[in-house]
């Protein structure tokens, strides 16, 4: 049977190069691929850290509270927060020093903005 | 790395090393594109299957264990890839009845089969290529352009070897059948 020449001739005749670039093209979707597998990895691992700590907690408030009879509803109800009324705090003096803050406030969060817009600039030149 | 041994190249992807992979690539994409390349017919199809084919086994790749030689494995990722997109364009195939093929003695479906043709009956032949299924398409793919053995061919398209004989023994004579169709 393998010597079905015509067959074979009308096969073959199929059977055209890959385009230019095929290869890049495949290995451009593999990197991609890497990434992804990194970003679930990434995320798998937070989210079991997270449920481990909750676990954890949990198990803490379980043990406080069967074995030490500490119980966390009530420590909150009896906790009073002080009330501050504005002008208490608001006066020549501590006037600077808010403005100040809000300053290196808005300084910082400006900084993190550019590093934010920079990182996105690198990894899309990186990508193409 | 062009001379590493396909085990030692699947260790290094294995081990992070991605590069490793387009070494493979270059090795298996020809053969993987000339088995979709027949079963989609459509060119831009065939290019974009053949990609899915190399992503779906970079990401399987720790799940081959070496029962079977990797091409095998690519294959059948690759025949897999293919009839799954085949079976989304619902394509009605042409059927003949048992007694057709009863009919039809072996000696002139190797008469037509095997000897030397002009361009119009190789255009024909391709023609009834184009009507057959995409089982036997990658049947006759890659036991007469790719050289696979019977039993090589059966594990890549889930068959048993004798199964595989069969069938191929019927895509022949269908192949004939479709040839008479068409120059009626």
């Amino acid at each position: 049977m393998k010597t079905d020449n015509a067959l074979k001739k009308a096969l073959l005749r199929k059977t055209d190069e890959l385009p230019y670039g095929f290869e890049d093209r495949v290995m451009r979707r593999v990197m991609l691929e890497v990434e992804r597998k990194g970003r679930l990895s990434y995320y798998r691992a937070l989210g079991l850290v997270s449920f481990v700590s909750l676990v954890l907690i949990a198990g803490v408030i379980f043990v406080l509270n069967t074995y030490f009879h500490i119980n966390f509803l009530d420590l909150f109800a009896s906790v009073q927060l002080p009330s501050v009324a504005p002008s208490s705090f608001l006066n020549d003096q501590t006037r600077p020093i808010i403005a100040f803050s809000i300053y290196i406030g808005i300084l910082m969060l400006f900084l993190l903005g550019m590093d934010y817009l920079f990182r996105q600039r690198i990894r899309k030149t990186r990508k193409n | 790395m062009e001379n590493l041994s396909e085990q030692d190249l699947i260790q290094s992807i294995l081990d992070g090393d991605t590069l490793a992979f387009s070494v493979l690539l270059k090795r298996h994409q020809r053969p993987i594109h000339a088995l979709i390349r027949q079963i989609v017919t459509n060119r831009e199809d065939a290019e974009e299957l053949t990609q899915d084919v190399f992503i779906k086994a970079f990401s399987k790749l720790s799940t081959f264990k070496g029962s079977s030689s990797l091409s095998t494995w690519l294959y059948r990722i690759a025949w897999n890839t293919a009839v799954s997109a085949t079976r989304k364009k619902r394509i009605v195939y042409p059927e003949f009845d048992e007694s057709q093929f009863a009919n039809l003695p072996d000696s002139t479906v190797d008469e037509v089969l095997q000897k030397e043709t002009d361009e119009a009956q190789l255009q024909r032949l391709e023609k009834a290529i184009e009507q057959l299924k995409p089982d036997e398409k990658a049947l006759i793919t890659l036991y007469y352009t790719e050289n696979k053995p019977m039993a090589e061919v059966a594990v890549i398209l889930n068959l048993t070897a004798e199964n595989a004989k069969v069938k191929l023994h019927r895509t022949r004579k269908k192949m004939v059948l479709l040839l008479n169709n068409e120059q009626r």
